[in-house]
């Protein structure tokens, strides 16, 4: 388990969000999967707590949250979780899913 | 791990499943580093034969098991197979069996982007490790289509990928998918296509209002098997107990000695009595004596020191007791001398499958040297045609099997003569036929016996008048001249 590039960012507010994101080893998918879950991170106007999992270093963890694609981003929430499986390719789908707030980007 | 496979020349090694029928249809179970489909409609067994599968090689084989399931939780399956008598949850336990829980989680879900099965193909291997499997069961695949609906293609491509990886481990691997007809394309998204080496199919066909389940090989890849489909029904405590039709192969040796039939005259016109291994069937009205002549057959082997077995389905013990009485014939001593046993069945109580299990378990128990099936037109009644005739073949065949001498009495629809429809199906497959008709002459109405086949004997062509009383059936001459017995006569037409 290891926290996503750009150091300890994992602020979560009461009521706001933690991003778990589970791949299977070092993949282009994987890659493609963290690239755009930093981007996700950095658009957003407060620290979301993100994880990356490796499932082929942890299994237990794979296990216990049921994963059966890779990747898959799960979205711990106290009232419903919510999981998107892929590359998370189309970001503003994600966030629109995930129902999280969105900083405006300058062009 | 799979060189035991990969480098073998020739078919691969086939593991039993515990389905002592279906091995004998895939001439010896379901091969290793293979895929095997079970396609069903839902309720059609595909899950009992999956766990039958499993808890065979854990109980009987040393053969460690994964169970993936993508449909139920594995408490449920636990639970539902337990009546089997499988105890998935202590092998569980004591680590010979490992589930997969990948039932749907009730998170809401999305696929956004390029994903694969990377992460089930990591838990499959992880849980085949622990515990060392050897055979592995995937329930079912059709619900893996209903998580990723839209993605269609990649789930193709990733499903073709985790079951070559399966195979690759040297698995026997059983995946179940969905059908939904019992006639028609093979599964649903046609996944026989891309996972599977041999396709199986289980059917729960409801024909006449009586259920019929039957399994079905369709295809064995590099291999040869049985074709066509044999009938199966599920037992508690057993799980899925089938039948092969193709397997009852005519090799039973006929034997030439000869055992009394109970009534000395009727020995005569058979050409000196029943042959050991034979099956009889006694035709007739009702009325007629069937039961009587069940009743003498009986009786005439528990005197010359023989065991008998009588299975009746038509009337209660205690009526067949006293009918037996009155015609001086104490079934309750010969019960108490532990010469005959009397099992009386009602025939809506189970499906001809049980019924038939029930038969040869009791036979296995009781080892009697005759048995007496009273009668076959009251089973006909609760089955389909097919299952009745495969019902027939199976049972004609375990008698023979065990040289027991069978007698079966069937109800004729009409009361003077004509074929009924237990005649046409056992005609060919019992060794000799006895019809007992009323006959009309000189405005009074008689009984008449005849013997109208006789495998591999002489017997006697004529028909015989016979009369009944206290001490039972009494032939005597034959008729001067009688009316066709199967027509019907001429005075008698029947519609």
């Amino acid at each position: 388990m290891e926290a996503l590039a750009g150091g300890v960012r994992s602020y979560r507010r009461v009521g706001q969000f933690s991003l778990r994101l589970y791949i299977a080893g070092d993949t282009p998918a994987s890659q493609r999967a963290r690239e755009n879950l930093q981007r996700l991170c950095e658009r957003h106007p407060f620290p979301i707590e993100a994880i990356v999992i490796d499932i082929l270093r942890k299994p237990a963890l794979a296990n216990k949250a049921r994963i059966l694609a890779t990747p898959t981003l799960i979205c711990e929430h106290p009232t419903r979780a919510k999981r998107v499986i892929g590359d998370l390719g189309d970001i503003e789908k994600v966030v629109e899913f995930l129902g999280l707030q969105q900083r405006d980007v300058e062009p | 791990m799979s060189d035991s496979t990969g480098a073998r020349i020739g078919p691969p090694e086939k593991i039993p499943t515990g389905i002592a029928a279906f091995d004998e249809l895939t001439m010896g179970g379901l091969p290793r580093g293979r895929a095997t489909l079970v396609g069903g409609t839902p309720g059609s067994g595909k899950t009992v034969f999956a766990t039958q599968f499993l808890a065979h090689g854990i109980a009987a084989r040393g053969e460690n098991g994964v169970f993936v399931t993508f449909e139920e939780a594995p408490q449920d399956i636990e639970i539902n197979m337990r009546g089997f008598g499988w105890d998935l949850a202590q092998w569980r336990r004591e680590g010979r069996l490992a589930f997969v829980d990948v039932s749907p989680p009730e998170d809401d879900h999305v696929v956004i982007g390029e994903f694969d099965l990377s992460g089930l193909l990591s838990r499959i291997a992880h849980a085949v490790d622990s515990v060392k499997a050897k055979r592995i069961v995937v329930d079912s695949i059709t619900q893996l289509f209903d998580h990723f609906i839209g993605a269609e293609m990649p789930l193709r491509r990733e499903l073709f990928r985790v079951s070559a990886a399966l195979r690759k481990m040297g698995l026997a691997v059983v995946m179940t998918a969905e059908r939904s007809a019992e006639y028609g394309e093979i599964t649903r998204h046609r996944i026989e296509e891309f996972v599977a080496d041999n396709v199986v199919i289980m059917r729960n066909v409801l024909h006449s209002e009586k259920r019929r389940r039957t399994i079905e090989v369709l295809k064995l890849r590099g291999s040869s098997h049985v074709e066509g489909e044999a009938p199966f029904t599920m037992v508690s405590g057993q799980g899925i107990v089938a039948t092969p039709l193709s397997s009852l192969r005519l090799e039973q040796q006929s034997s030439t000695v000869r055992i009394t039939s109970g009534n000395p005259r009727l020995d005569e016109m058979c050409g000196g009595g029943f042959f050991r291994d034979s099956v009889t069937l006694v035709s007739g009205a009702t009325g007629t004596g069937k039961t009587l002549l069940v009743t003498h057959f009986l009786a005439g082997g528990i005197a010359a020191g023989e065991r008998a077995l009588m299975l009746g389905y038509e009337e209660s013990r205690g009526q067949l007791f006293r009918n037996a009485l009155g015609w001086g014939i104490d079934f309750e001593a010969m019960e108490r001398d532990g010469k005959l046993a009397v099992v009386c069945t009602y025939p809506e109580a189970q499906g001809l499958q049980a019924h038939l299990l029930t038969i040869q378990r009791l036979v296995d128990e009781y080892k009697p040297s005759r048995i007496a099936i009273d009668s076959l037109s009251a089973l006909e009644r609760i089955s389909s045609e097919t299952g009745f005739r495969e019902f027939l073949i199976s049972l004609t065949s375990f008698i023979k099997k065990r040289e027991i001498a069978g007698l079966y009495s069937a109800t004729s629809t009409s009361l003077i003569g004509g074929q009924s429809v237990s005649e046409q199906h056992i005609s060919t497959l019992t060794d000799s036929i006895i019809l007992l008709r009323y006959i009309q002459q000189d405005q009074t109405m008689h009984r008449g016996l005849m013997v109208l086949k006789m495998r591999g004997s002489e017997h006697a062509k004529e028909i015989r008048q016979f009369t009944i009383d206290g001490s039972g059936m009494h032939l005597g001459a034959a008729f001067d001249s009688a009316p066709d017995l199967f027509a019907g006569g001429a005075e008698n037409n029947n519609p």
